[in-house]
């Protein structure tokens, strides 16, 4: 099973909607909770990323014949200048709309990384491209 | 703690219940936060006896609450949400209660009085 989801910049509105999906469709599909509630963790912290930090971007989402949770995250820019320090938690630079909205604490991608079984990020300022996937 | 409790507690009162059953949870703690990106930290382990409170009323607190399996809410400061929020609190089963304290005195009237202890 694939699925794709368009992401706009600052829809803060829809924010979260894409993962509520593929939620629901991880749970009909009978995955693990504890897997599923570190998939679901992982995925609405990335679109949310998304929202705040790109111009907009595509969330992939694969379920493979073992049953292994594939996310993928790409954007058009403009990019991490410093993915390292981005990973720091409590590092960031969330605008103040976003913050009003209950995110930009900066623990975002270490969250991320710590609910993922293999966490991958690349970053240029064509754009972010971040893999994950949960076992 | 049954949620009649806590509404007692702190004067709470319903803005949606997505099932009576949340009247049967036995809330064994809370987390107060106005950073969903906190909650999302913190409450990994968290299941349906984990009272999400906050003084946000916007979607994300209810995808916040979707995403963490919380099944209530409690907004302070006596916010209260429209119909759309509703919508969006249906969509993601949770149940939502309003209280006129400030998020220090609500989580202190709690705690004081077991949740979490």
């Amino acid at each position: 099973m694939r699925k794709t989801y368009q992401i706009e910049k600052d829809n803060y509105e829809d924010a979260g909607q894409a993962s509520r999906d593929i939620k629901m469709t991880l749970k009909t599909l009978g995955l693990d909770p504890k897997v599923l509630k570190r998939v679901s963790i992982a995925c609405y912290e990335a679109e949310i990323n998304l929202v705040i930090h790109s111009d907009g971007g595509v969330i992939t989402f694969e379920i493979d014949d073992e049953g292994v949770v594939h996310l993928s995250f790409d954007d058009v820019g403009p990019g991490i200048p410093d993915i390292e320090l981005a990973m720091t938690p409590g590092y960031s630079t969330a605008s103040k709309k976003a913050r009003e909205f209950g995110f930009g604490a900066g623990m975002g991608l270490d969250n991320m990384k710590n609910c993922a079984s293999t966490f991958d990020i690349q970053s240029s300022k064509e754009g972010t491209h971040l893999k994950m996937s949960f076992v | 703690m049954k949620l009649q409790e806590i509404l007692d507690i702190v004067d709470g009162r319903e803005l949606y219940i997505d099932s009576p059953h949340v009247y049967e949870i036995d809330f064994q703690d809370a987390f107060g936060t106005d950073l969903m990106s906190d909650a999302l930290c913190h409450l990994r382990d968290a299941d349906e006896t984990e009272l999400l409170i906050t003084g946000l009323a916007n979607m994300q607190i209810f995808h916040t609450a979707n995403t963490l399996d919380l099944a209530a809410i409690l907004i302070v400061r006596g916010k209260t949400i429209d119909e759309h929020m509703i919508q969006g609190a249906k969509m993601s089963n949770v149940s939502v209660f309003v209280t006129n304290y400030t998020m220090y005195e609500t989580c202190g009237r709690l705690y004081e009085k077991g949740l979490g202890k």
